[in-house]
C-alpha cells in the first residue's frame, strides 16, 4: 500500500515538544543539582503511578500524530492520486474500531441496535424490532451465550496482558511488587482485555451514526493533550520574557508590560477566548482555499485555539515571574554580577530565568489539566474544536442533545468524562508532586 | 489612602480604552464588515447588494476610524469606531441582530443572573472556608490527607459533569425540581436551587485546596507561635490570628469576581434555561450575533476593574498596613 | 530553690536525628541562666521543647521538664496551655515577625489577661473592697465584664509604660508595623509580663536589633527580674551578652550541653576545648597583629556522630579515645560540669597528644607602609531617594540616604565603615561600585573621577573594586557552578587571557581562599555559610581588585567561622596589598581589622580617625553611645 505522510500543523507543533523535552531531560541529565528535585518526585509514588498512566495516553495521542495519507488505485494524469482522508498511525492500528460502523445507537456489549426498527421478515411481514448489529457481537448465533463469550475473551485478553507486563519487568529485572510495577500490571491487563473485546464488540457502545464510542474516546486523547501542551508554547515565550524584562528592567518597561497583561486580564477569559475564536472561523471560512483536506482545515482551528488560550492565559504566569524577578533582582550574587559590568541580557540568562525555572514548570504542569478540562467547555459553548475534529467536548456536545431520550443514552457521556477524569486526575497527580518537589517553600522535614 | 484609591480609580481609564481598542481591533480589523457579512449570508451565492444592505441594516456602511465625506465634528463621529466602539463608554451598546437594545436586554436578564450567581458565591465561599480551615486544624492527619485527596478528585472532573450528573440525578430521576427553566418571585426558588447546588459543589475542590494553602502558609509564620506560647487553644488560634492575617490573599482572589457575578454563569445558565446574562452570551456566541459578544466583553471588563478597584477597598479594611500608610 | 528542672531532655527529627540530646539544667528563682551556642547547636529547640511547642517534624523523645514541681511532659494539652503565657512566658529573635500584623498591640496583650485570668481576680478584689456584700450582688454579670474590660485596657496601657514605651494610651490602639524593631521587642516583653510568668524564655531576644537598642532592651529584661523575681532562660549565641546579662551559663554544641558553670567560672576558666576555642575566635584590639584561632571545619550534620565526641573532629586536643568513646559528664569543683575525656576519671593518653599541640597564634607583621598612597578619595557623596506621594505621585521630599560623606582610603590599607542599619552604610558601598546611581558629590579612584563615566568607561573601571556582600546564601547563584561564578567576572570583563589561563587562574584563587581545587565542580548548595563567604572572595578577588568592598561579611557567621574568614582577609591583604573598604556594626571585628574608622549616623560621617583614636578616645556623642552600648567581657581571661 502506498501512502505519502501528511504533516499537520499541530503536528509540527507536537514533535517541537517532544524535541524540547528529550532536549530538555538530557540537560538536566548532565546537572546533578537539576536532577535533584526531580529525584524527589521520582520518590513519589503516586507521581510514579500517574505517571504511568499519563504515559499510556501519551503513547496512544504520540502515535495518532504520524498522519498519513493512502493512494487511491486510480491515477490522474499519471500522478499518483491520494484519498483525501488523513489518517494516522493510530488509526491503523484500531483500523476494526474505526470502520465497523453501526447503523446508530447502540449499548456497550449489545448485540442489537438501541431503538427498535421496522424490519421486512422472510415472509414478507412487517415486524418491529431490535435488529442485530452489522458487526457488534456478530460472531455469536444467539444471545445467550454472550456472557460467556465475554468472560473467555476478557480472561485471554488480561492474561495475554499480565503475561506481557511480566515479561517487560523481567527482562527490566524490575520483578518486584510496589506500586509502579502493580500499575503496570493493571495497565496491561486493562489493555489486553479490552483490546480483546473490542474486536467483536463494541466495548462502550455506539454514538448517533454508528461510531464506536471506544474509538472516538481514544482518538479524543490527543486533542486534548494537544490543547493542554501546545497551548504552552505560545504561553512560555511570553510570559517568560515580558515577566521578567518587566521585573528586571522596571520603569517604563515594567509599565507597559502591566498594563498590556492588565488589558487583556481585565476581559473575562471565556468572553475573549469567544470573541477571537468568532474572528478566527470567520478568517477561516472566508479562506476555504487555504486548506487542502477538511483535516488541515480542522487542525488549523485546533492550532488556533490552542494560540488564543496561550494569548489569554499568559498573564497569570507573567504576573507571578515578574514577582518574583522583583525579589531576585534584589539577591546579592545579581548585584555582584553587576558589578562586574556583566549585560542585562546575560544577567537575565544567566542569572535570573534559571532561577525561575522551577515557577514555569510548576505552573506549566498545574495548567495542563486546566486546559483539558477546558477545551471541552468551550467546545460545548461553540467555541472550542472544529465540529469534526473528534474531542472530548464535541463528544459530550453530541450526547448532550440525547439527555432527553427515554431510556437515556448514557454510554458516550460516561465515556468522555471517564477518559477526562483518568487523564485529568493523573495530570493533578503528576502536578502535585512535581510542585512538592520543586516549590522551595514547600517544607521538607527530615532532609 | 485617599490619593491611593483616586490613584487606582484613574489607572482603570486607559486600561478601559485599551480594552475598547483591543474588542474593536478584534471585531472590526481582523475581519472586515464585509467578511462578516459574507460569513453570515452564506459565503457562496451573496452578491454585493446584499453584503451592502447587510452593513447598512447594521449601521456598519461607514468608514472606520475617519469620516472625510462628513462634516466638523462628525467627521470622527460618524465612523464605526466612534458609533460602536466608543459609544459603549456611555452604555450605549446599539442593538442586536434580532433588532432590540442590548443595553435593555442586559438589564432585564441580570436579576435571573444574580438569583442563581449570587447564592452560589455566598454560599460557596462559607462553604470552601469551613472546610479548609476543617483539613487546616486536622492538618497532618488521615481526615487532612483524605480532605486533601476529594479535593483533587473533584477538582478533576469536569463542569459539565457536575451539571449534567446532577439534572440526571435530581430532576430526572428523583424528580425534586423541574430540570429546567425559570420564574420571578417565590417561584424561583425550585428553579435555582438545584443550578446553585451544583456551583458549589464544581468549586469545592480547587476552592477550598487554595484555602488550605494559605491557612497552611500563614499556620508556619512566626506570630502563630508567639500566639500559642501565649496559651491560646488551636482553635483561637485558627480563628482570630490566622483567620484575619489570611483574609488579606483570600480578599485578592475572592472580591475580584463580586462584580463580575452579574454577569452570571455561562454553563449553568444555559443548561438550566436561565434568562440571564450567561444564557444571553452563549445564544449570541451560537448564533454570531457580534454586537452582543462586543458588548458583553466590555462590560465585562468594566465589572472586572470595578472588582479590582473593591479589591483595594477591602485591603484596606482587612489590612492595617494599607489603611494607616 | 530550682524553678525549671530539665532532666536528660530529647527532641529528635522523624527521621530519627537528634537535635537535641540529653539536655539537663535547672534554674533558680531570680537567675538568668544562658544557653550559648551558635547557629543549629539545637537551643532553641530546647526551648520550644520546654514550651511543648516544637514544629511540625519534631518530637519529643523523652527526658523530663519540671517546672515548680510540675511535670510539664504529663500535662494535658488543655493543662499545658494555662502553663504556656502564665507561669511560662516566651520571647522571640524577629519581632517583626512575631506580633500578628493586623491586631493591635493592645488587642495582642489582651489576650493574655483574658486567658490567663490574671485580671478576674483583681477584679474580684477591688469589687470586694469597694463595696459592701450586697452591692456586689446587685452588680449584674454585664457590669462586670464591662469593669473587667477596663481594668485590661487599664492593664494593657501599664504593661507598656513598665516597658519603656512613652504616651502608651495611645499607641495601645497601634499596629505592630507602627513600632520601631526594639519597640517591638518591648511590646512582646509587655506580652510575655502580662501572665506574671515565673519563668520567662528568651531566645535569641537581641539578635535582631542594632547596638544601642541591644543595649536598652537587655537592661529592661535586668531591671524587670529584678522586680519580679522570675527565673530567665537566655538563649543566645553572643558572648557579650552573656557575661553581662547571665548568673550561670551552658555551652552547647551539636545537641549536647558541653559545658555548665556560673559565668565567672566559665568566662575565668573554661574547660571545654570547644569553649576556649570560642573565646580565643573572638576578634578585639590585642588580637591585631595576630591571626585568630579559628576552629577548623564546621559543626557536623545532625546525627552524624553517635559514637565519641561531637567536637572531636574538629578538636585539635582529641585523640582516638574522643572518636570512640562519648565523653560522660564530669562534675567538677563548685559544680562546674564538663563534658570531655580531659577532664573524665580516666584521662590517660591526653598529654602525649598534648605535646604535639601547635601554637595557633601566629605572629604576622603589622603596617609595612609607613604612609601610603591615598587609593579611594570620596568627597560631599550624596545619594537621595525621591518619596512620591498623592494621586499624581509628586516628589515631595527626598530620603537622604547617603547625605554628603568624604572619606579616605589608603593603599593595603582598612577603612572600617560603622554604623547601625539604616544609617546608610550599605547604600554608600554600592554608590561607590557606581550599583547606585550617586545625586551628588565625587568618587576619585585612583586618581580618576568615577561618576559621570559611561558605562564603556565604567566597565573598564570595575575591575579595580569589587564587593563582598553579607549574606553567603544569597550572593552565589544557586543554579552555577563554582567554576563559572568565578570566571562570570573575567568574562565580563574580558581579562584573564584565554580559558585555559582562566582555569589555571581559578585553581590558583581556591588555593589562595582556602578551598580544595576541586570545589570548581560543585554547586553552591554543597557548601557550609563559611566556605561560601570564601567562593564569594574568591569571586570577586577573580578580577584582580585593588579595592574591596566588604558589606558584613561575617555578621551571618558563627563566632568560629567568622574568625576563619577575617583570617583570610587579613592574609590576603598582606599578600597582594589590598585596600578594604570594611562595612560593619560589629565593633569588635573593626578593633581587629580597622586601620582607620568612620562611624556614620544617619546618612552621614559622624566621625573619622585612626581606629585607636576613634575607638579609644571617642569625641563624638553618638560614637560613644555605640561604644557603651557594646557588650563586653570584663573578666579576666586567660592567655
Amino acid at each position: 500500500m502506498r501512502f505519502t505522510p501528511v504533516f499537520l500543523w499541530s503536528d509540527y507543533l507536537v514533535f517541537l515538544l517532544v524535541a524540547a523535552v528529550v532536549a530538555g531531560i538530557w540537560y538536566v541529565r548532565q546537572r546533578e543539582h537539576l536532577l535533584l528535585p526531580w529525584r524527589r518526585v521520582a520518590q513519589s509514588k503516586v507521581a510514579m503511578v500517574s505517571l504511568l498512566v499519563l504515559s499510556v495516553f501519551l503513547v496512544i495521542s504520540l502515535l495518532d500524530t504520524l498522519h498519513y495519507r493512502v493512494a487511491l488505485p486510480q491515477q490522474a494524469d499519471g500522478q499518483q492520486v491520494f484519498s483525501p482522508e488523513v489518517l494516522s498511525a493510530f488509526d491503523k492500528l484500531v483500523t476494526s474500531l474505526r470502520i465497523q460502523h453501526e447503523k446508530t445507537y447502540s449499548e456497550p456489549f449489545a448485540l442489537t441496535l438501541f431503538a427498535k426498527e421496522s424490519v421486512t421478515d422472510a415472509n414478507g411481514h412487517m415486524l418491529r424490532e431490535y435488529p442485530r448489529l452489522r458487526y457488534g457481537g456478530a460472531h455469536l448465533a444467539d444471545g445467550q451465550q454472550r456472557a460467556a463469550d465475554v468472560l473467555q475473551r476478557a480472561l485471554l485478553g488480561g492474561g495475554s496482558g499480565a503475561l506481557f507486563a511480566v515479561l517487560v519487568l523481567a527482562a527490566l529485572r524490575r520483578l518486584v511488587w510496589r506500586a509502579e510495577t502493580i500499575t503496570w500490571l493493571l495497565l496491561c491487563i486493562l489493555v489486553g482485555v479490552i483490546a480483546n473485546l473490542a474486536t467483536v464488540y463494541h466495548v462502550l457502545g455506539t454514538d448517533k451514526v454508528g461510531q464506536d464510542v471506544l474509538y472516538l474516546s481514544l482518538k479524543s486523547i490527543r486533542t486534548g493533550l494537544i490543547i493542554g501542551t501546545v497551548t504552552t508554547l505560545v504561553t512560555l515565550p511570553l510570559a517568560l520574557f515580558l515577566g521578567v524584562a518587566a521585573g528586571y528592567f522596571r520603569g517604563w518597561v515594567d509599565d507597559v508590560i502591566q498594563y498590556i497583561y492588565t488589558v487583556l486580564s481585565s476581559i473575562p477569559s471565556v468572553l475573549l477566548i469567544a470573541a477571537a475564536v468568532l474572528m478566527m472561523q470567520v478568517t477561516i471560512d472566508t479562506h476555504p482555499q487555504w486548506f487542502d483536506t477538511s483535516a488541515s482545515r480542522a487542525d488549523l482551528r485546533l492550532v488556533f485555539l490552542c494560540l488564543i488560550l496561550g494569548m489569554t492565559s499568559w498573564t497569570g504566569l507573567c504576573r507571578l515571574l515578574r514577582g518574583e524577578t522583583l525579589k531576585l533582582r534584589e539577591m546579592e550574587y545579581i548585584q555582584a554580577a553587576q558589578s562586574f559590568g556583566v549585560s542585562s541580557m546575560r544577567i537575565l540568562s544567566r542569572h535570573i530565568i534559571p532561577n525561575v525555572m522551577h515557577i514555569i514548570l510548576i505552573s506549566l504542569v498545574m495548567d495542563f489539566s486546566a486546559l483539558v478540562l477546558a477545551e471541552a467547555v468551550l467546545s460545548y459553548v461553540g467555541v472550542g474544536v472544529d465540529p469534526s475534529t473528534i474531542s472530548f467536548g464535541t463528544m459530550i456536545n453530541a450526547a448532550r442533545l440525547e439527555m432527553g431520550r427515554e431510556p437515556m443514552v448514557w454510554w458516550a457521556l460516561a465515556a468522555a468524562f471517564g477518559f477526562m477524569l483518568a487523564l485529568v486526575l493523573a495530570a493533578n497527580l503528576f502536578a502535585d508532586a512535581v510542585r512538592d518537589a520543586f516549590d522551595p517553600r514547600m517544607n521538607r522535614t527530615g532532609s | 489612602m485617599i490619593a491611593y484609591l483616586i490613584r487606582r480609580i484613574l489607572y482603570a481609564l486607559p486600561i478601559l480604552i485599551g480594552v475598547n481598542l483591543l474588542t474593536f481591533a478584534l471585531f472590526f480589523v481582523v475581519n472586515t464588515p464585509d467578511d462578516m457579512a459574507r460569513m453570515q449570508l452564506g459565503i457562496k451565492r451573496v452578491t454585493p447588494e446584499a453584503i451592502e444592505k447587510w452593513k447598512q441594516q447594521r449601521g456598519y456602511d461607514k468608514p472606520m476610524l475617519f469620516n472625510s465625506a462628513a462634516e466638523g465634528a462628525s467627521k470622527a463621529t460618524d465612523t464605526i469606531f466612534w458609533q460602536k466602539s466608543a459609544s459603549m463608554f456611555v452604555f450605549d451598546f446599539g442593538y442586536s441582530d434580532d433588532g432590540r437594545s442590548i443595553s435593555r436586554e442586559i438589564a432585564t436578564r441580570m436579576g435571573p443572573s444574580l438569583a442563581i450567581a449570587l447564592p452560589t458565591f455566598i454560599i460557596g465561599l462559607f462553604a470552601y472556608v469551613s472546610f479548609a480551615l476543617l483539613m487546616t486544624l486536622f492538618r497532618g492527619t488521615a481526615l487532612d490527607m483524605a480532605g486533601v485527596a476529594l479535593c483533587v478528585l473533584l477538582m478533576s472532573i469536569s463542569g459539565l459533569f457536575y451539571i449534567i450528573g446532577g439534572q440526571f440525578l435530581v430532576s430526572k430521576l428523583w424528580h425534586l425540581v423541574p430540570i429546567s427553566g425559570y420564574a420571578s418571585g417565590a417561584d424561583s426558588f425550585k428553579f435555582v436551587v438545584l443550578p446553585i447546588l451544583i456551583g458549589v459543589i464544581g468549586g469545592v475542590g480547587s476552592s477550598s485546596r487554595w484555602y488550605r494553602t494559605i491557612f497552611l502558609e500563614e499556620i508556619g509564620k512566626d506570630y502563630v507561635r508567639t500566639a500559642r506560647a501565649k496559651g491560646l487553644s488551636e482553635l483561637r488560634v485558627l480563628f482570630t490570628h490566622v483567620l484575619k492575617n489570611a483574609m488579606i490573599p483570600i480578599l485578592t482572589g475572592v472580591v475580584v469576581v463580586i462584580p463580575l457575578l452579574f454577569m452570571g454563569s455561562l454553563l449553568t445558565e444555559s443548561f438550566f434555561g436561565i434568562p440571564g446574562l450567561g444564557s444571553y452570551t452563549i445564544d449570541a456566541i451560537n448564533a454570531q450575533d457580534f454586537s452582543v459578544v462586543r458588548a458583553m466583553v466590555f462590560l465585562g471588563s468594566v465589572l472586572y476593574i470595578v472588582g479590582l478597584i473593591l479589591t483595594d477597598i477591602s485591603y484596606t479594611v482587612v489590612d492595617p498596613r494599607v489603611r494607616l500608610q | 530553690m530550682s524553678i525549671l528542672k530539665v532532666d536528660n531532655l530529647v527532641a529528635r527529627l522523624r527521621n530519627g536525628a537528634h537535635i537535641v540530646d540529653g539536655i539537663s539544667f535547672e534554674i533558680a528563682a531570680g537567675e538568668t541562666f544562658a544557653l550559648l551556642g551558635e547557629s543549629g547547636c539545637g537551643k532553641s529547640m530546647t526551648a520550644l521543647s520546654l514550651m511543648r511547642l516544637l514544629p511540625d517534624g519534631v518530637e519529643n523523645a523523652g527526658g523530663s521538664v519540671s517546672l515548680q514541681d510540675t511535670a510539664l511532659q504529663q500535662l494535658s494539652e488543655r493543662e499545658m496551655r494555662a502553663v504556656r503565657g502564665g507561669t511560662m512566658a516566651m520571647i522571640f529573635q524577629e519581632p517583626g515577625l512575631s506580633l500578628n500584623p493586623v491586631m493591635t498591640v493592645g488587642e495582642q496583650i489582651a489576650e493574655v489577661l483574658e486567658l490567663h485570668g490574671v485580671i478576674k481576680e483583681s477584679v474580684q478584689a477591688e469589687l470586694v473592697e469597694a463595696t459592701p456584700d450586697s452591692a456586689v450582688a446587685e452588680r449584674s454579670p454585664f457590669d462586670r465584664l464591662r469593669a473587667n474590660e477596663c481594668l485590661i485596657a487599664q492593664r494593657c496601657i501599664e504593661l507598656l509604660e513598665q516597658v519603656g514605651i512613652p504616651d502608651a494610651a495611645r499607641r495601645v490602639h497601634e499596629y505592630p508595623f507602627q513600632f520601631s524593631g526594639g519597640m517591638k521587642q518591648r511590646v512582646m516583653i509587655a506580652m510575655a509580663l502580662a501572665g506574671k510568668p515565673k519563668l520567662l524564655i528568651a531566645d535569641e531576644p537581641t539578635t535582631a536589633l542594632d547596638v544601642t537598642i541591644q543595649a536598652q532592651v537587655l537592661s529592661l529584661l535586668r531591671d524587670t527580674q529584678q522586680q519580679s523575681g522570675m527565673a530567665m532562660l537566655l538563649i543566645t549565641h553572643d558572648l557579650g551578652v552573656v557575661a553581662e546579662n547571665a548568673h550561670r551559663v551552658a555551652v552547647m554544641y551539636a545537641g549536647e550541653i558541653v559545658e555548665q558553670a556560673s559565668r565567672d567560672e566559665l568566662f575565668g576558666r573554661p574547660l571545654h576545648p570547644y569553649t576556649q576555642k570560642l573565646f580565643a575566635a573572638l576578634p578585639d584590639a590585642n588580637r591585631r597583629d595576630h591571626q585568630l584561632t579559628a576552629i577548623p571545619g564546621s559543626v557536623p550534620p545532625l546525627g552524624s556522630i553517635t559514637n565519641g565526641c561531637r567536637f572531636a573532629p574538629r578538636c585539635d586536643r582529641a585523640w582516638e579515645r574522643c572518636h570512640e568513646q562519648t565523653p560522660e559528664w564530669t562534675v567538677m569543683a563548685a559544680g562546674q560540669g564538663v563534658r570531655c575525656h580531659l577532664y573524665g576519671a580516666n584521662a590517660a593518653g591526653r598529654e602525649k597528644r598534648e605535646e604535639g599541640r601547635v601554637e595557633a597564634k601566629l605572629s604576622i607583621s603589622s603596617s609595612p607602609f609607613s604612609l601610603p598612597p591615598s587609593l579611594l578619595q570620596v568627597e560631599n557623596l550624596k545619594v537621595h531617594f525621591p518619596i512620591r506621594k498623592g494621586v499624581m505621585q509628586r516628589v515631595v521630599g527626598q530620603v537622604k540616604a547617603v547625605d554628603g560623606v568624604s572619606l579616605e582610603i589608603k593603599q593595603g590599607r582598612t577603612l572600617a565603615l560603622v554604623g547601625e542599619s539604616g544609617c546608610g552604610k550599605t547604600t554608600l558601598g554600592k554608590a561607590l561600585l557606581q550599583l547606585i546611581k550617586p545625586t551628588a558629590g565625587s568618587v576619585r579612584f585612583a586618581e580618576q573621577e568615577l561618576i559621570g563615566l559611561d558605562a564603556q568607561a565604567l566597565r573598564s573601571k570595575r575591575s579595580a573594586m569589587q564587593m563582598v556582600f553579607q549574606d553567603p546564601y544569597a550572593s552565589l547563584n544557586p543554579k552555577m557552578r563554582v567554576a563559572e561564578i568565578l570566571e562570570e567576572g573575567m568574562t565580563a570583563l574580558a581579562i584573564g587571557g584565554n580559558s585555559a589561563a582562566r582555569q589555571v587562574h581559578i585553581d590558583d584563587l581556591l588555593d589562595k581562599c582556602g578551598l580544595a581545587r576541586s570545589a570548581k565542580w560543585r554547586y553552591p548548595h554543597e557548601f557550609s555559610g563559611g566556605q561560601r563567604q570564601r567562593i564569594a572572595i574568591a569571586r570577586a578577588l577573580a578580577v584582580s581588585p585593588k579595592l574591596l568592598i566588604c558589606d558584613e561579611p561575617t555578621s551571618a557567621l558563627d563566632v568560629s567561622v567568622q574568625a576563619q574568614i577575617l583570617n583570610l582577609l587579613k592574609s590576603l591583604q598582606q599578600e597582594l596589598g589590598l585596600s578594604y573598604l570594611f562595612i560593619t556594626h560589629n565593633l569588635a571585628v573593626v578593633d581587629y581589622l580597622a586601620h582607620e574608622v568612620c562611624v556614620m549616623y544617619q546618612g552621614r560621617v559622624v566621625e573619622r580617625g585612626t581606629a585607636e583614636q576613634v575607638l579609644g578616645s571617642p569625641k563624638n556623642e553618638y560614637t560613644k553611645t555605640l561604644l557603651a552600648a557594646v557588650p563586653r567581657i570584663h573578666i579576666q581571661q586567660p592567655v
